[in-house]
């Protein structure tokens, strides 16, 4: 009887030891993970750091300027390049809308409608 | 009571008495018993006490194992988030492009007693690190220290080459640096550090105890396409006409933010050392100036808020002003008399000095300080120039000051006040800070609202029908005042050597930006007919800086009978045999 008693209580604190030994284990490898995480962060921190220095570097205005003078087909923006809204002329019916020149940006903007309606 | 005999076992021994004392007790019948029922009830509440405590934790025990909710504990401690610490908060612009950063870099050292074969490294090192002398390397390495410099600071990508070499013996030290990633844009304001990242200079230095150990970045009130705008315009200028130096100035007339403050010739805050000393000098805010008739503008905004002088009074300008041995004449002299808007839009040296002079010494000495004209400028930087005043100040010099002789302010302070003059009549202190929409201050009260109408309409007229025509763009209204002064070389005037200024404001119904522009001694070209005024000079740059900068902040041109109003009411003023109009507020 005792040994029985004895066997099982062996066997309880074998059991405990072991569980013991595996959350253990298992809480190193967390914290090892944990760390590697964090040097992750920091590493990944500097070269966001480095990034947007770079990010500055690389759009300063006189180079952008220069791109798109060598690359692009755009000029720099005008006084007469802005329009609002209140300029396009309505068409809400068939009637033809009121002729503007197409040298205004009105008409600009109207001629592009236009040709967007006649593509599709 | 009935004595007690001695028991045949021992009684219940409580107190743990033994058997010698507890025969002797026995003989002290009544005093005994009482002993043991004392003892009894003190065991008893003991045991009580011990099995309240004990199943107080057993329940606590089971509450916290079986019916807890398997929470972390409450005040556990919090894992603290690691973040890079690089020592120095970033400088950003007032869109968040970075001005000034920190960045880490590695440094190269090396242990010559690992190294095997110092030549062979050294050719190998130089290969990767271009400027690094081959030959001095060698030398180094072949020394027997323990610890030499090969090279500071490396680029992470010259890092990754020197790492691949794989070479034994070499190593890196971790540092920081500070980085200026647009160079000499914007480089008096941002200013630089010293080798142990302290400031020394513009806003690392004026800012030095914020960005010290901070990592909020630090936004400033600079707009970086402005900024390079008025750059590039002014040393279009520079180059045109061959001056010596520029500044330009871009003021939000409402919150006193400077979007733009360029200073020509500038220097690379990377190496502030190689720079001379006319480079590292701010010309827009240490630089102090006459600026010429750009100081009408006070003068006539001046007379006007007084009361003493009235847009219609007229003065007679036929014949130059003597006093003592000075003689004051006009650029170009006219044989009458002018209104108070013809005085501006011709820039008439006499006429203005008699507005100042109706106006009175007193008057104009504490209008110019309460423009902040006769204190130094309350901008953050430490580079900040004391104006040069009069230490007397006789009737001469409220004179030659109507025109802008004798008094000598920093563009930053000229701006501040001419914002002052157009905005509505509130002085704001000028920040180099992005202001939030909540904390701009109220201002100080420098002139009515009136005076300020009827001045942006000055100003409107001199730049449509005036000498500065050449400053109009197109659909922005501007309006503004041209300056020519003569630099004094010495104690003397010098004819040759002059300083060519434009102040503008637009649009001039409802102000939000001055731009002022300075040229510093620009020559005469053919295509000037040998001028070299402001209207020619200076005006020009500030059209074309506000025809580029107005679209980037999406402000509309807009057709003129929109901006010039039908219900104008006019002032006679006669140009050329024209009569134009002022407008005068209803």
């Amino acid at each position: 009887m005792i040994r029985l008693s004895s066997l099982l209580w062996l066997a309880l604190a074998g059991a405990l030891a072991l569980g013991l030994f595996r959350v253990k284990l298992e809480a190193q490898h967390l914290e090892a993970e944990l760390m590697a995480m964090e040097q992750a962060i920091v590493e990944h921190q500097e070269a966001i750091q480095i990034l947007e220095a770079e990010f500055s570097y690389l759009t300063r205005p006189e180079r952008i300027a220069r791109l798109a003078e060598k690359y692009l087909d755009l000029a720099p923006l005008e006084a007469g390049n802005l329009a609002s809204f209140t300029d396009l002329p309505w068409r809400g019916d068939d009637s033809p809308a009121p002729a503007t020149p197409s040298d205004t940006p009105a008409g600009v903007a109207k001629a592009f409608l236009a040709s967007a309606e006649a593509g599709r | 009571m009935t004595p007690q005999t001695a028991p045949s076992t021992p009684p219940c021994n409580p107190c743990g008495l033994d058997s010698h004392r507890q025969a002797k007790v026995q003989v002290v019948e009544g005093s005994a018993k009482q002993a043991l029922e004392t003892g009894r009830s003190r065991l008893l509440v003991a045991g009580l006490a011990f099995a309240l405590a004990f199943l107080i934790i057993g329940l606590r025990l089971v509450e916290v194992s079986a019916l807890g909710q398997g929470r972390e504990p409450r005040l556990a401690e919090e894992p603290t988030a690691p973040s890079l610490v690089l020592g120095r908060a970033d400088i950003v612009d007032r869109n968040g492009m970075v001005l000034a950063t920190t960045l880490p870099t590695a440094s190269l050292y090396a242990n010559p007693r690992q190294v095997r074969a110092p030549h062979q490294l050294a050719q190998r090192l130089a290969a990767v690190l271009p400027s690094l002398d081959a030959e001095q390397t060698a030398a180094r390495l072949a020394s027997d220290r323990a610890f030499v410099w090969l090279k500071r600071n490396l680029t992470p990508r010259q890092q990754a080459l020197v790492n691949d070499l794989g070479a034994p013996g070499l190593n890196f030290q971790r540092e920081t640096k500070r980085v200026y990633p647009h160079g000499s844009l914007a480089a008096h304001i941002v200013g630089f550090t010293d080798i142990d990242n302290r400031g020394i200079a513009g806003a690392e230095r004026a800012f030095d105890e914020r960005l010290r150990g901070a990592t909020e970045p630090l936004a400033l009130s600079l707009d970086l396409r402005i900024q390079h705008i008025v750059a590039e315009e002014l040393a279009a200028s520079i180059e045109r006409f061959e001056a010596i130096g520029a500044a330009g100035l871009v003021l939000d007339v409402e919150t006193g933010e400077l979007l733009a403050m360029a200073s020509l010739p500038s220097f690379d805050p990377k190496e502030p050392a190689a720079a001379d000393e006319e480079r590292l000098f701010n010309r827009a805010s240490l630089g102090i100036y006459e600026m010429g008739s750009v100081f009408k503008i006070f003068t006539a905004a001046m007379a006007l808020d007084s009361g003493m002088v009235a847009l219609e009074d007229s003065f007679d300008v036929s014949r130059p002003i003597k006093v003592s041995r000075y003689t004051i004449r006009d650029f170009k002299p006219r044989n009458r008399s002018m209104t108070v808007p013809e005085i501006l839009i011709y820039s008439s040296n006499i006429g203005t000095v008699q507005m100042a002079m109706a106006a009175g010494t007193q008057r104009q000495q504490r209008f110019l300080e309460r423009l902040g004209l006769l204190r130094p400028s309350g901008l953050e930087l430490m580079e900040i120039g004391d104006p040069l005043k009069p230490a007397v100040w006789r009737e001469i010099n409220t004179m030659t000051i109507s025109y802008g002789h004798g008094l000598a302010v920093s563009p930053v302070q000229l701006v501040s006040a001419v914002a002052a003059v157009v905005n509505g009549g509130a002085l704001k202190p000028a920040t180099l800070l992005r202001r939030e929409a909540g904390d701009v201050p109220a201002g100080r009260r420098v002139i009515d609202p009136e005076t300020s109408d009827v001045m942006r309409w000055l100003m409107r007229l001199v730049v449509q029908h005036g000498t500065g025509r050449k400053g109009a763009a197109e659909g922005y209204m501007v309006g503004g005042k041209t300056g020519t002064a003569e630099k004094t070389v010495g104690r003397r005037y010098a004819d040759d050597a002059r300083i060519a200024s434009f102040v503008g404001a637009f649009p001039m119904d409802r102000p939000r930006f001055v731009v002022f522009a300075m040229i510093d001694e620009p020559k005469g070209r053919k295509d000037t007919h040998g001028y070299a005024t402001g209207g020619w000079v200076a005006a020009p740059v500030v059209r074309r800086v506000i025809e580029r900068m107005a679209p980037l902040l999406g402000m509309q041109a807009r057709p003129a009978e929109e901006t010039e109003g039908a219900d104008v009411r006019l002032v006679p003023a006669s140009h050329q045999g024209f009569t134009l109009a002022a407008h005068r507020p209803g």
